[in-house]
């Protein structure tokens, strides 16, 4: 049996945002190895066999896709068939920082980069970007999440966005405070 | 290409990213001495041993000594993991430190996840390693503290090796000990990523170091004050011992004008001295500044940088560039370079190595 006639197809690289792909195409997508395999364990989507390997197809068990490739050939295909779209959003980079000064309408921030590790960086940001809520958690050492990424809106709209969010701190308890034995076992152990 | 220094060669090595120093020095017969950790940007190694296992050199081994002269971020990233592999040497703390309030606030900020202070997190991980050790690593810590011998060695050719503290005072550990019971955190206030900031400048350990009759003077980060009992008024008040001058300087703290001590130059070193600093950035501060480059290339002709101030960019996504962009928000690498800065010294004439972003004080990009 061959394939049938693929009307409209885009190629895409594996990489980490392939299942928001899957999610805003129209409803089925062509699949390639590695990615078949993790939408299946993550519970993406509905994942069935659809097409047989035809008679002048390649050998099976091969499947693999390539753009260039596939329309004019004829092998097993498998089709996810995905539920309605939803909103979403792909983190592409991701820090955690803590406040180092803080001005009148601003305030610097050192950066722990959590995407490429091993790199620390600065950044100053205005008060205005900062949700009306995390104003008055800004002071010296308080620490927060700044990531960026893309968002899909229920259209399959792509924009980028810049999100900061303050950690909500826990308070100091008397049980964090009261003198551990291990403060005992140190100083006697090290002539501390 | 680094190479290993000769037996009798003396070599001091200072490392900086810009943010951040560490020195190596090797002071004969293959031994070793560290003061200070940092990390080169994107690496996860300390850059001392980075530099050991460049030139073949076994850490464990070979150091016998490592100097944590304070726990400021930029000097003890990675001091842990050196810790951890020169097993055999003896770790020497600043006498500010030996209270009980300072381990109350290590033990009370450990595994808090809101904590990102790289300094508590060495300094937790180092404690629980000296406290780990059995058999012969087994060590309690050396405490530094003005005009205390740290160590020494004669070497093959004769000559000895010692090595000193010149501080902290008397005073700034007096100070240090009723600051940290201030500091410890009060029930119902909120846990901050930082531990709480104290002067740690004035507990810094500034050693001097005698290998025959070449001496080394590393200046770690303590400042001038008009007081005789702090800072660098207080090593030059001391009358304990009369210290030869050096010829080898670590500019303290960056090259600051607070660290600045006229006496310094005319008491502790002699004409003309080779001199090294390491740049810092943090928030707005940038150092040295150009008023502080030429003052010191007033007092020497020989001063060289760690790193420049310059300017990287990461590479990242380009969907991310164009979001900060977009935003404009001002993001700047805080270690945008790393250089080495290498002092040899031993038969013939003594040469200055300059790796990566090292160069000359004079060369150092500056603000005003």
């Amino acid at each position: 049996m061959s394939l049938p006639a693929v009307s409209s197809f885009s190629f895409f690289q594996e990489s980490d945002s392939f299942v928001e792909y899957a999610s805003f195409a129209s409803g089925k997508v062509f699949l390639a190895d590695g990615i078949l395999e993790r939408l299946k364990s993550e519970g993406q989507a509905k994942i069935q066999p659809q097409h047989e390997v035809s008679d002048n197809a390649m050998p099976a068990p091969s499947y693999h896709l390539d753009a260039n490739k596939l329309a004019p050939k004829t092998k097993e295909v498998w089709i996810a068939e995905t539920g309605p779209l939803a909103e979403r959003a792909i983190a592409l980079q991701k820090w955690e920082g803590f406040v180092l000064e803080v001005g009148e309408s601003t305030f610097r921030a050192r950066l722990k980069n959590l995407s490429t590790p091993g790199y620390d960086e600065e950044v100053e940001f205005p008060f205005d970007d900062l949700m009306s809520e995390d104003v008055p958690l800004v002071e010296r050492g308080a620490p927060f999440y700044w990531s960026i990424g893309r968002r899909f809106g229920k259209t399959g709209q792509m924009t980028r966005y810049s999100f900061i969010r303050f950690k909500r701190l826990p308070r100091w308890e008397k049980q964090d405070l009261s003198i551990p034995s291990e403060v005992q076992q140190i100083r006697e152990a090290l002539d501390w | 290409m680094a190479s290993t220094p000769g037996v009798s060669e003396i070599e001091v090595s200072f490392f900086g990213p810009g943010y951040g120093e560490s020195i190596l020095v090797h002071v004969g017969d293959g031994q070793w001495i560290v003061v200070d950790s940092c990390v080169e940007p994107g690496e996860k190694y300390p850059a001392p041993l980075r530099y050991l296992d460049e030139i073949g050199v076994d850490p464990r081994e070979a150091v016998k000594l490592v100097v944590v002269s304070h726990w400021h971020d930029d000097h003890i990233r990675g001091m842990s993991q050196v810790v951890e592999a020169c097993d055999n040497a003896d770790v020497v703390f600043s006498h500010a430190i030996k209270c009980k309030e300072f381990l109350d606030l290590l033990v009370a900020y450990k595994d808090k996840a809101e904590s990102i202070d790289y300094g508590a997190e060495e300094y937790q991980a180092i404690v629980q390693m000296l406290y780990a050790r059995t058999g012969a690593q087994k060590k309690t810590p050396v405490w530094a503290n003005a005009d205390r011998a740290l160590w020494g060695k004669s070497l093959s050719d004769g000559d000895q090796c010692s090595v000193y503290a010149l501080s902290p005072s008397d005073q700034a550990i007096t100070d240090a000990h009723l600051s940290f019971a201030k500091l410890l955190p009060v029930p119902g206030a909120p846990v901050l990523a930082l531990t709480p900031d104290i002067n740690q400048n004035e507990t810094s350990i500034v050693l001097h170091l005698e290998i025959g009759d070449f001496c080394v003077l590393l200046g770690s980060d303590l400042e001038h004050h008009a007081s005789i009992h702090h800072g660098w008024n207080a090593i030059i008040a001391s009358k304990a011992k009369l210290y030869s001058k050096s010829s080898l300087f670590k500019i303290p703290h960056h090259g600051s004008s607070n660290g600045h001590c006229p006496q310094v130059w005319s008491n502790l070193l002699q004409a003309n001295p080779v001199c090294v600093l390491s740049p810092f950035a943090n928030g707005s501060v940038r150092l040295p500044t150009k008023g502080d480059v030429a003052r010191i290339l007033q007092h020497t002709s020989q001063a060289f940088s760690t790193c420049r101030h310059i300017s990287r960019k990461l590479k990242r996504d380009r969907t991310v560039e164009r979001t900060i962009e977009q935003f404009g928000y001002p993001v700047t690498l805080a270690n945008p370079g790393f250089g080495r800065v290498t002092f040899r010294i031993g038969n013939s004439l003594p040469t200055v190595d300059l790796a990566g972003d090292a160069c000359p004080l004079s060369e150092v990009l500056c603000r005003a």
